[in-house]
């Protein structure tokens, strides 16, 4: 095969002595499963995106990574780690390096006492959910949903997510960690640094927890983590979810002393004025705004009943535009009391802003429930296009609601129309939800069609104007703001790009740690003629230009 | 059809891994739902790895090797991977459809396990993998069961060569055939005629063998003029309403109906009292054939079109399986009537339920895939407490008996009309000699 960068059979002999030659693999179908598109990669309409690894290793055990990588630096071969490969996003960046499969290291340990887990890459959400739940705790999920790596997400990527009010943000709901550094060092950094437990990510121990992950993370580009100490957070629900209703709708029961309401707004400062009462009066324990599209995916089984529901103006009134200034509230009480006191202060929040609750039917409560309580069914986003097409990220007050959603309009344009490249819409594709108890999260994913050169074209051409607008007219952090990205709005990152690159030439000095989406050794081309090229290609009347420059790089 | 027409629905796997997982897991123990890559590890084992080795395989990016052949035959086609990627892309990828599809074409080149051509051979010689056809209708006699391909009667009985060929299946067969009398059924059996139902041939890949037993079988019923396709067997249950439309073989002449649902709605409609009475806790383990894959299938002929600007979408109404029109409650709800008897459900159940490695000739195959899946069943059976794990598939029933016996797994296990006979009271009923 034209595309298989086979390994040196020296390398190739020695995984084999490491791990046993049962877990390690070059067949060229191991390799596909590793080359695909999935969600992550960058924008193309290709399919096998042409970048398969060189071989795919199964480690067991931390020292057997360290192995790993030590033998990739003796001989200058890149790595990549790759823990539940939702979405593929873990992916070598190049051609023929070693694609570290970490499946093999899924132990899980629940310290309920401490509040805290401590897992390994292979455990996914939702497993530790459902261990968490057996001790009244819980943990964070990100947007990808149960499917995601916690360690994965909490050690290397932003890790923001739906329950995100009151389980946090994953950078920091990262404790104690176990890293296999670029080079191979085993370092245990925090409190297992000296052998305290995995409580704390500073010390006793070495603590330099920021610098490898910061709020964004490497995405491999510093090492491989093998194990951490996880956060977790009061559940006062069952100990196990009911479902409820047929697959793949089916919704969860609500528990005792739980209240979900889905709440409309008439104007988005009301909703921003009643975001801020929410957050100050600590009634709320879940809330997330799902884009009216968004929420037509989750009220339909298939892309069909989607459409069909759209066209003849029967979709659910929760999913219409009509209804886009919404939040769905989950209230969880451990008391019939607090219940009723957290009740009476969300009623009056909403009586002071004008809002009011809209009734849900059982069969639309239920998944709508069942998504808030476990995000089982965030990734429908996938299905309402080929392409993921973010921008924003915003995490900052929510007095910045009315402006995310005037900037994302801004940059969506006509895009949203009929005869548009992107999903069409008569609202927008901005998923919200409130973090940490005190500031919210909100990304705009347009759904693109990766098949369709002018869509991806209109999706890199919107994603880069997004930031454009942002840096002249800052709308909160921008959390995408990654990998070559970085280079190109280094200045509105306070030159974090310039800090993220001596940290990665510092620790990773052959540049083997292979990430697609972390800092590159030296900036690129691009970074170099970008500061010229932005001021004259994005100027509005360029607009036809561009897209149709951009649809030329995805034309088959 | 080839892998290539499916492409449409290959390209659109996210690869999120759906596929490997309960979509929300009751137990971090059992959480996966995959036995193949819980087998073979490497993501192509998964459903979504073995669409992603058709799409290369098609695109002349992968080439047929040992190891090839293996992540596609050390699997059940337990449909488990399909009906969890619908949680959330629902017919957009349609893996079970491109699995089929993918041991067609290795089955047409020749790239087949041998212990699955030797089973093949074994069909194609004796009309059953299990045993000779001159055997198939010894746990008949005495019975004096009338047959059906010389006789009409309103009910043909297809015993499943799974269940024929098994003497420990017999007494269940003899349960059935002992309720059917009691309840006045007009049955009879095509005896050494009836044959394979075609569900292995086709799950394996051999669809010209899996299409020209489905047509016999067809004819068999033609002639017999029987009303009711009455079986005993989960694997030919699905072989019946989720293989045979996709042959193009029909039996919309005949209701087909699985023994325990038959039994059942005797049972509730008065014409059958069962009187059993255990005192024991048991846990229910749904037959794969029996459960999500025996969901009727419906040919569609249509395009994929996209509306909306990106949203993908068949041109016509389309039919989708996502596992509901499974027979998931007709066994507990008889497990039910027997005075004494607790049910617990596994944390893996129903739509979701693991898959014990018999099934689609990964046993034969890869044993090892497949006791190492049973052992994980079992274990999971233990995890409820229950001191029995009783089942509606002998294919399974045999499987998770030899494995927990090898291994000495402390749980018992049985059939559901094991359970029904011993305390089944006659009702007014013929007596039954040999039964």
């Amino acid at each position: 095969m034209s595309t298989h960068h086979r390994l040196p059979r020296a390398v190739h002999a020695a995984l084999e002595a490491i791990v046993g030659a049962a877990h390690v693999s070059e067949d060229e179908h191991v390799l596909a499963s590793h080359d695909w598109f999935g969600l992550g990669a960058e924008p193309s309409s290709r399919t096998l995106i042409g970048k398969p690894p060189g071989a795919v290793v199964l480690p067991a055990s931390t020292e057997e990574v360290a192995a790993i990588v030590k033998l990739c630096n003796r001989h200058g071969v890149r790595f990549k780690a790759h823990s539940t490969g939702y979405g593929n996003t873990s992916g070598v960046a190049t051609a023929g390096a070693v694609s570290i499969d970490l499946r093999r290291m899924n132990r899980l340990e629940i310290d309920a006492p401490n509040r805290m887990a401590v897992i390994e890459p292979y455990v996914t959400a939702g497993q530790l959910t459902s261990a968490a739940m057996q001790h009244h705790l819980m943990c964070h999920i990100i947007g990808a949903g149960p499917l995601h790596s916690p360690l994965a997400s909490a050690t290397s990527m932003a890790g923001v997510g739906v329950p995100g009010n009151h389980t946090g943000n994953n950078a920091r709901n990262l404790l104690s960690l176990e890293w296999v550094s670029p080079e191979g060092e085993i370092v245990r950094i925090g409190s297992a640094g000296s052998g305290a437990g995995w409580f704390t990510g500073e010390g006793p121990g070495p603590g330099f927890r920021g610098m490898l992950r910061g709020l964004l993370g490497t995405q491999g580009g510093l090492g491989v983590f093998t194990r951490i100490g996880y956060k977790l957070y009061p559940w006062a629900g069952p100990p196990r979810l009911e479902w409820t209703g047929e697959h793949p709708q089916r919704g969860v029961r609500r528990p005792e002393r739980f209240a979900f309401h889905h709440v409309v707004f008439d104007t988005w400062e009301h909703m921003a004025e009643a975001t801020h009462h929410l957050h100050a009066g600590k009634v709320a324990t879940f809330f997330a705004r799902t884009p009216p599209a968004g929420l037509a995916a989750m009220c339909t089984a298939t892309t069909r009943a989607h459409y069909e529901a759209y066209a003849a103006g029967r979709l659910p009134e929760m999913a219409t535009a009509r209804h886009e200034k919404n939040w769905s509230v989950v209230l969880m009480a451990w008391s019939d009391e607090e219940l009723q006191w957290k009740e009476a202060v969300f009623q009056s929040i909403l009586d002071r802003t004008g809002a009011r609750k809209l009734p849900l039917p059982p069969e639309i409560e239920g998944p709508q429930l069942a998504n808030l309580l476990t995000s089982v069914y965030v990734a429908r986003f996938m299905r309402m296009g080929s392409n993921a097409t973010i921008s924003l990220g915003v995490l900052d007050s929510s007095a910045l609601l009315p402006k995310t959603l005037e900037v994302s309009r801004q940059a969506l344009d006509d895009q949203l129309r009929p005869g548009g490249k992107l999903l069409e819409s008569d609202s927008d594709h901005n998923w919200m939800w409130a973090s940490e108890g005190r500031h919210f999260w909100s990304e705009n994913n347009p759904p693109g069609n990766r098949f369709d050169a002018k869509s991806t074209g209109a999706a890199v051409e919107f994603i880069l104007r997004s930031f454009l607008i942002g840096e002249k007219n800052p709308v909160g952090l921008s959390g995408f703001l990654q990998g070559p990205a970085a280079d190109l709005f280094g200045p509105r990152l306070g030159h974090a790009n310039l800090w993220m690159r001596r940290v990665k030439n510092a620790w990773d000095p052959k540049n083997l740690s292979d990430s697609r989406s972390f800092i590159s050794p030296q900036p690129d081309g691009l970074a170099k003629v970008w500061p010229v090229l932005k001021h004259t290609l994005f100027r509005p009347r360029l607009r036809p230009f561009v897209r149709t420059l951009m649809a030329r790089q995805f034309d088959k | 059809m080839s892998i290539e027409d499916l492409r449409v629905h290959q390209e659109v796997c996210t690869r999120c891994s759906q596929c490997k997982f309960v979509p929300m897991p009751e137990s971090p123990a059992f959480a996966t739902l995959c036995p193949s890559v819980d087998h073979g590890q490497f993501h192509a084992f998964s459903g979504s790895g073995k669409l992603i080795t058709a799409y290369a395989l098609s695109q002349g990016r992968a080439t047929v090797n040992e190891r090839l052949i293996e992540s596609v035959y050390a699997c059940t086609m337990c449909g488990a991977c399909d009906t969890a990627c619908k949680t959330n892309m629902g017919d957009l990828v349609e893996p079970l459809d491109t699995l089929y599809e993918l041991r067609a074409t290795l089955a047409s080149d020749g790239h087949v396990p041998p212990a699955v051509t030797h089973a093949m051979q074994r069909i194609r010689q004796e009309g059953s993998r299990f045993g000779p056809r001159v055997d198939r209708s010894r746990w008949a006699e005495n019975l004096a069961l009338p047959d059906a391909t010389r006789q009409r009667v309103e009910v043909l009985l297809h015993v499943g060569d799974d269940n024929a060929h098994d003497q420990a299946a017999w007494p269940q067969l003899h349960t059935v055939v002992r309720l059917l009398r009691q309840a006045g059924v007009d049955f009879g059996t095509a005896h050494d005629a009836e044959s394979d139902a075609g569900g292995y041939a086709h799950d394996t890949g051999f669809r010209t063998d899996a299409r020209r037993l489905a047509e016999a079988q067809a004819e068999l019923l033609r002639r017999a003029g029987a009303k009711v396709l009455l079986t005993a067997s989960a694997e030919a249950y699905a072989a019946f309403r989720n293989v045979y439309p996709r042959l193009g073989v029909d039996l919309s002449f005949v209701r087909v109906v699985h023994a325990t649902d038959f039994l059942l709605e005797l049972v509730e409609t008065g014409r059958l009292a069962v009187r059993a009475a255990r005192d024991t806790t048991v846990t229910y383990h749904d037959p794969c054939r029996l459960g999500r894959l025996s969901e009727p299938y419906q040919p569609w002929h249509g395009q994929w079109i996209t509306v909306m600007n990106t949203l993908s979408v068949p041109d016509s109404p389309r039919p989708v399986r996502f596992g509901n029109g499974g027979n998931h409650e007709a066994p507990r709800r008889l497990l039910r009537r027997i005075d004494g008897l607790r049910l617990v459900e596994m944390p893996r159940n129903r739509l979701f339920a693991y898959c014990c490695g018999a099934g689609g000739g990964a046993a034969e195959a890869y044993p090892e895939m497949a006791q190492a899946a049973a052992l994980q069943r079992l274990q999971e059976a233990r995890s409820t407490g229950a001191h029995t794990l009783v089942t509606a598939c002998s294919g399974c029933q045999r499987h998770l008996a030899d494995v927990a016996r090898a291994h000495g797994v402390d749980i018992e296990v049985q059939g559901v009309f094991d359970l029904l006979a011993p305390a089944s009271a006659p009702v007014g009923a013929a007596t039954v000699k040999g039964c």
